[in-house]
C-alpha cells in the first residue's frame, strides 16, 4: 500500500506540474482569460453581481425609511428572514419573483422606493431578485450590496 | 492470520473484484474529466465559485480557478486510459478529501453559498449534506481504485507489457 501511495505522489507530481503549464498558457491565449490574481474587494464584487442595475447605499435606504418612502424585499431564506429584517420588508426569494412580481408592482405604483437586499456583498440573491423582476417587466427596483450584515453593522433598527 | 490475507488477496485479485475497479476507475475518470471541462468552459463563473467558499485568500482564487480544472482533467483522463494510474486515484482521492473539508467547514458554518462541486455557476446547487455524502463515497471508491486496481484495461499495462514482449 505504502508503495501505491509513493508512486502515486511521483505520479501527482508530474500530472499537477502539467496541469499547472497547460491552465497557465491555455488562461494566457484564450480570449476568455482571466487575471491570474483577481480583484476581489467588495467593491469588484459588487460590480460583478449588481454592476447593471441600480444601487442605494445603506444610508440613503435608511434616510429613504426614516421618510416612510422605501419598501424592502429581502432576498434571503425565510429562516434567515424570520430571524431578523429590516422594517417595511416582505420575504421574497429570486425563484418567488415569477409567482409575486405583483405585489412589487403594487408596491411601486403606491410611489414607494423598493430596494432589495441580502445578507452581504457576496450575496447575489439581491441582485438576482432585482433582475428577474426587470425582465418580468417590474421596475425599477433598487438593490442594496452591503445587506442586512451591513445595515446591523451601522446599528440601524430591525425587526 | 496469514491465510485469511491470502483469501482477501485473491479475492481482490479475482477477476470479478478487478472488473467493478474497472468500471469504478472508469467512472470516477469520466466524471472528473467532464466536471474539469465545464469549468474550464467558463473560467470567470468557476473563479466566483471558488470565491464563494470564502477558504482561500483573495489572490490565490483566480489562480486556483485556472489550475484546478486541467488538474481534474488530466487526472481523469489518466483514470480512464489506465496511464499512472496510483497517480490518478491519488489525485482525484486528494480533491475529493478537500471538497469534503470545504463543504464540511461551510456546512458547520452555516454559510450559504452554492456548491460548485459540478457546475460553475455559483448559485446552481446549494450545499446540503447530500453532497458530503456523495463526496464521501466518491472518496471511498477512489481510496479502492488507488490502492487495488491491478490495470486491467490499462493502457500503461498494455504498453509495459507490449513493449516487453518485443525487448
Amino acid at each position: 500500500m505504502m508503495e501505491r501511495i509513493r508512486q502515486g505522489m511521483v505520479h501527482a507530481f508530474w500530472m499537477v506540474s502539467l496541469a499547472v503549464i497547460i491552465g497557465t498558457v491555455f488562461n494566457m491565449v484564450r480570449p476568455a482569460g482571466i487575471p491570474f490574481v483577481g480583484d476581489w474587494s467588495p467593491q469588484a464584487v459588487t460590480e460583478l453581481y449588481a454592476g447593471d442595475l441600480e444601487i442605494i447605499t445603506i444610508d440613503d435606504a435608511f434616510a429613504l425609511l426614516s421618510k416612510e418612502q422605501a419598501l424592502f424585499l429581502d432576498a434571503r431564506d425565510k429562516e434567515a428572514f424570520d430571524a431578523g429584517h429590516l422594517p417595511n420588508s416582505v420575504n421574497m426569494t429570486p425563484d418567488q419573483a415569477a409567482d409575486r412580481y405583483e405585489e412589487v408592482r403594487t408596491m411601486l405604483k403606491a410611489g414607494k422606493t423598493v430596494i432589495a437586499y441580502c445578507y452581504d456583498v457576496d450575496c447575489p440573491l439581491g441582485a438576482d431578485l432585482v433582475r428577474d423582476l426587470r425582465d418580468l417587466g417590474v421596475g425599477p427596483v433598487k438593490v442594496m450590496p452591503e445587506g442586512w450584515t451591513g445595515w446591523l453593522d451601522r446599528g440601524y433598527p430591525y425587526e | 492470520m496469514s491465510e485469511q490475507r491470502h483469501a482477501v488477496k485473491e479475492l481482490m485479485d479475482s477477476k470479478g473484484f478487478q472488473a467493478v475497479v474497472v468500471i469504478v476507475r472508469m467512472a470516477l475518470g469520466i466524471m472528473f474529466t467532464y466536471a474539469g471541462l465545464t469549468k474550464i468552459i467558463a473560467p470567470a463563473g468557476f473563479a466566483l465559485a471558488v470565491y464563494n467558499y470564502h477558504i482561500l485568500p483573495a489572490p490565490l482564487v483566480n489562480i486556483t480557478a485556472i489550475v484546478l480544472p486541467w488538474v481534474e482533467v488530466i487526472a481523469g483522463t489518466c483514470l480512464v486510459l489506465g496511464l499512472w494510474i496510483p497517480g490518478g486515484a491519488l489525485i482525484v482521492s486528494g480533491l475529493l478529501f478537500v471538497f469534503a473539508i470545504a463543504l464540511g467547514f461551510n456546512l458547520a458554518r452555516g454559510l450559504d453559498v452554492a456548491c460548485g462541486c459540478f457546475s460553475s455557476s455559483p448559485t446552481a446547487e446549494k450545499i446540503t449534506w447530500w453532497y458530503l455524502l456523495r463526496d464521501g463515497s466518491l472518496l471511498v471508491a477512489a481510496l479502492g481504485v488507488l490502492f487495488y486496481d491491478r490495470g486491467l484495461f490499462a493502457l500503461q499495462k498494455r504498453v509495459i507489457s507490449s513493449s516487453s514482449k518485443t525487448g
